[in-house]
């Protein structure tokens, strides 16, 4: 899966329109708030099967987490 | 969240599971998080003894007054108790019920606490047990559920300078969500995530 397919899946979940990039901060450039950073976990989670979001998901700074970080994690789930 | 009585109407499970966690009843293993959070000072102004300190067994009283269900929300994977969250307040009548929800560790977003959040939601609205469920928050908090105002919460009414909380007056605020407007809601995530229970149904 290319970036902008990762990132086509994300605004799915999210509901959301607009240019993305792997810079795009969820909550500044996003505008994501708590509900939707959970949709988008949960999301994450079970439909692309990143798993290890669950793992720091508790402990992660959300305000500081890219799309690019994300599809990174999605990178390294499916390569494991 | 205030309390009363207790009403527990029988029609809520005590303990149900989702793909990602476990929602059970408060056992004494969770009085120490429960006690550390309540007294927190984010959560103190608004949580049932507005950060007083009450007798032991005026507490533990206090645990299920007025309150329908309650669940300690805890990841599945680790078993790590994310909070708490309460349905209290139940009018059977005229079909509605009030909801409150306790991070454990304070002043960190918990996302998973808030998915169990919407799952105990969606089981008060989306399977027709209640018409009406209402938040109270102050608006220090309001921030967080912009996406659910836009998508299902309405704002029903707003108590200017009603907290004291970091130096500054907030105002506390009743949200409120009707079953109509949550069923139309997107509820594709929550369906993933009761994946087992759905299939259970």
């Amino acid at each position: 899966m290319t970036f902008n397919e990762f990132a086509e899946q994300v605004q799915q979940i999210v509901q959301t329109t607009g240019p993305i990039s792997s810079e795009s901060k969820l909550v500044n450039d996003l505008g994501l708030d708590s509900l939707a950073i959970s949709e988008l976990v949960v999301g994450l989670v079970v439909e692309l099967r990143i798993d290890s979001l669950l793992d720091d998901a508790e402990t992660r700074d959300w305000t500081q987490t890219t799309v690019g970080d994300l599809y990174d994690r999605w990178r390294q789930a499916t390569a494991a | 969240m205030t309390s009363k009585e207790s009403t527990t109407p029988e029609i809520f499970p005590e303990s149900f599971e989702t793909r990602h966690l476990s929602l059970g009843p408060v056992g004494h293993t969770h009085f120490r998080e429960l006690q550390t959070a309540e007294l927190a000072a984010e959560t103190a102004p608004r949580w049932r003894y507005r950060g007083a300190t009450p007798s032991p067994e005026r507490w533990a009283a206090g645990l299920s007054a007025e309150v329908a269900v309650q669940y300690v929300v805890s990841l599945k994977q680790s078993g790590r108790a994310l909070g708490l969250v309460v349905l209290y307040g139940a009018d059977p009548d005229c079909c509605f019920i009030h909801l409150g929800a306790l991070r454990f560790q304070a002043g960190r977003f918990s996302p998973m606490l808030l998915v169990g959040t919407a799952c105990v939601i969606d089981m008060a609205l989306a399977e027709g047990r209640f018409r009406k469920l209402y938040l109270e928050l102050p608006e220090y908090n309001l921030d967080q559920f912009g996406s659910g105002l836009r998508g299902a919460l309405y704002e029903e009414a707003r108590l200017p300078d009603h907290y004291f909380y970091a130096g500054a007056t907030w105002a506390q605020v009743w949200l409120s969500i009707t079953s109509d407007a949550w069923r139309s809601r997107n509820r594709r995530f929550l369906a993933m995530e009761r994946q087992e229970e759905i299939a259970g149904q």
